[in-house]
């Protein structure tokens, strides 16, 4: 009698798991996960604030300056500041010397705002969910490869698939990930910038003439479909340098943090 | 009935804070509450574990960019197994047999939904960036962290039910 009624749940189960699926297939389901995605959203987004919060809190407790390190920073603060004055005055004799010679045309990007929801499902995965904000756009303008944005011009990584309402992100440090980018060095070199391990990104097959220092700057090369150039990914921390082979590696450190990701935009057209 | 409504709104619960919040809690990151729900409800002798199963399956396959099924089968999968593992192969229902299904039942979830991933980009399903690797250190983090939390609980549950044994008056009295 038990092993009738055990055999009896079995080809329930299995049944059940097919229907299900099939259902899934026809988008039967569909306005029940777009209700579920409502419902949760509100809740999400609270707790995903708390997640990065307690995120920053657990960093602060980690991370202690050394008196020597904080002056460092601080020398650092004041030549950037520096830079930054006379950036501000280039750009202005940019903006002077374009109006002169006739130069109308400015990169404006077509931004999508959206939020950082939460991580995943599957473990080991380092897909972010995403929620649009802005009423005007919904998923169905949103491609995949997309360009993913934070500030002004700070690539955080790309659309990885698109499902109901809720955008995949893969962070330009997951270990799926590869964008055409340029190290603004002498000779602008140009390379393929992976993520290494969801900490970092590196940079191969950089020959071994090129001249290649700590500090400089990395940016994306515009060589690849739906990325603009010039959105910035990180600095060079360290140039692993082998005699016996061929190409050099630049570890790359990216200025944002995937974990602390809130606000971010999207960008539709270039 | 009340019961039961009550557990599938607690994995619900645990499927959204698990995406949401934990995954920013140190040594709770490593622990994945929803496999560990299903696995114990799988150890009770009441069929209402596959619905259970079922239920957190679609919910975890909603909130996922991978295709739809790979978390309900494997879900369902391990909690069939250990069900029949629980009352067809193991003599005794103790804290030891119990560990050690819990430990098997992680350790098959991730490779199950490993499986299932690799096929989906095997066969081109799944968007060339969504892939999943199968991170044998990762998993038995997580069965360590998992056991140790259990077995807190464990402790805990047990001291307190010796302690206020004494307190209350008992059902028969």
């Amino acid at each position: 009698m038990r092993f009738k009624i055990k055999s009896k749940i079995y080809i329930i189960t299995v049944a059940a798991l097919v229907l299900l699926i099939f259902l899934h297939s026809i988008e039967v389901l569909s306005p029940m996960e777009k209700a579920l995605f409502k419902i949760s959203s509100p809740l999400q987004k609270y707790l995903y604030g708390a997640n990065i919060k307690l995120n920053d809190f657990m960093s602060g407790l980690k991370i202690k300056n050394t008196p020597g390190e904080t002056e460092l920073l601080k020398a650092q603060i004041r030549s950037l500041l520096v830079l930054n004055a006379q950036y501000k005055l280039f750009a202005e004799e940019n903006k002077i010397l374009k109006r002169e010679l006739g130069f109308t045309r400015e990169h404006k990007y077509e931004l999508i705002s959206a939020r950082v929801i939460g991580v995943d499902s599957i473990k080991n995965s380092s897909l972010l969910v995403l929620e649009i904000e802005n009423g005007k756009y919904s998923e169905k303008d949103i491609e995949n490869d997309m360009p993913i944005i934070v500030e002004d011009g700070i690539l955080a990584g790309k659309v990885a698939s698109v499902k109901e309402n809720r955008i995949y992100m893969l962070p330009i440090s997951a270990p799926q990930s590869a964008v055409a980018a340029a190290i603004l060095n002498k000779n602008y070199t140009i390379g393929v910038a992976e993520g290494e391990l969801n900490l970092g990104i590196k940079m191969r097959m950089i020959p071994q003439s090129e001249k290649i220092k700590q500090g400089d700057i990395v940016v994306t090369s515009g060589l690849e479909k739906m990325m603009p150039k010039g959105l910035l990914l990180g600095t060079v921390s360290k140039l692993a340098q082998d005699p016996q082979a061929p190409f050099n590696i630049a570890y790359v450190t990216p200025l944002y943090n995937a974990k602390k990701l809130s606000d971010v935009l999207i960008i539709k057209k270039y | 009935m009340i019961k039961k409504l009550l557990i599938i709104g607690a994995i619900f619960l645990a499927i959204i804070l698990q995406l949401s919040f934990i995954s920013a809690v140190p040594y709770l990151r490593n622990i994945n509450f929803i496999i560990l729900i299903i696995l114990y409800l799988s150890t009770k002798n009441d069929y209402f574990f596959v619905v259970a199963a079922i239920a957190g399956g679609i919910l975890l396959d909603s909130f996922s960019s991978f295709i739809f099924g790979t978390h309900l089968l494997s879900l369902v999968f391990i909690s069939l197994l250990a069900n029949y593992i629980c009352f067809k192969v193991l003599a005794s229902h103790r804290f030891l047999p119990f560990m050690i299904l819990i430990g098997a039942g992680i350790f098959l979830y991730h490779f199950s939904t490993w499986i299932l991933v690799f096929s989906a980009n095997f066969f081109k399903i799944l968007p060339r960036a969504i892939t999943l690797n199968m991170d044998f250190g990762g998993i038995f983090k997580e069965i360590a962290y998992s056991l140790v939390l259990l077995s807190a609980i464990y402790l805990v549950f047990k001291t307190f039910q010796k302690k206020l044994k004494t307190v209350f008056i008992p059902k028969n009295f």
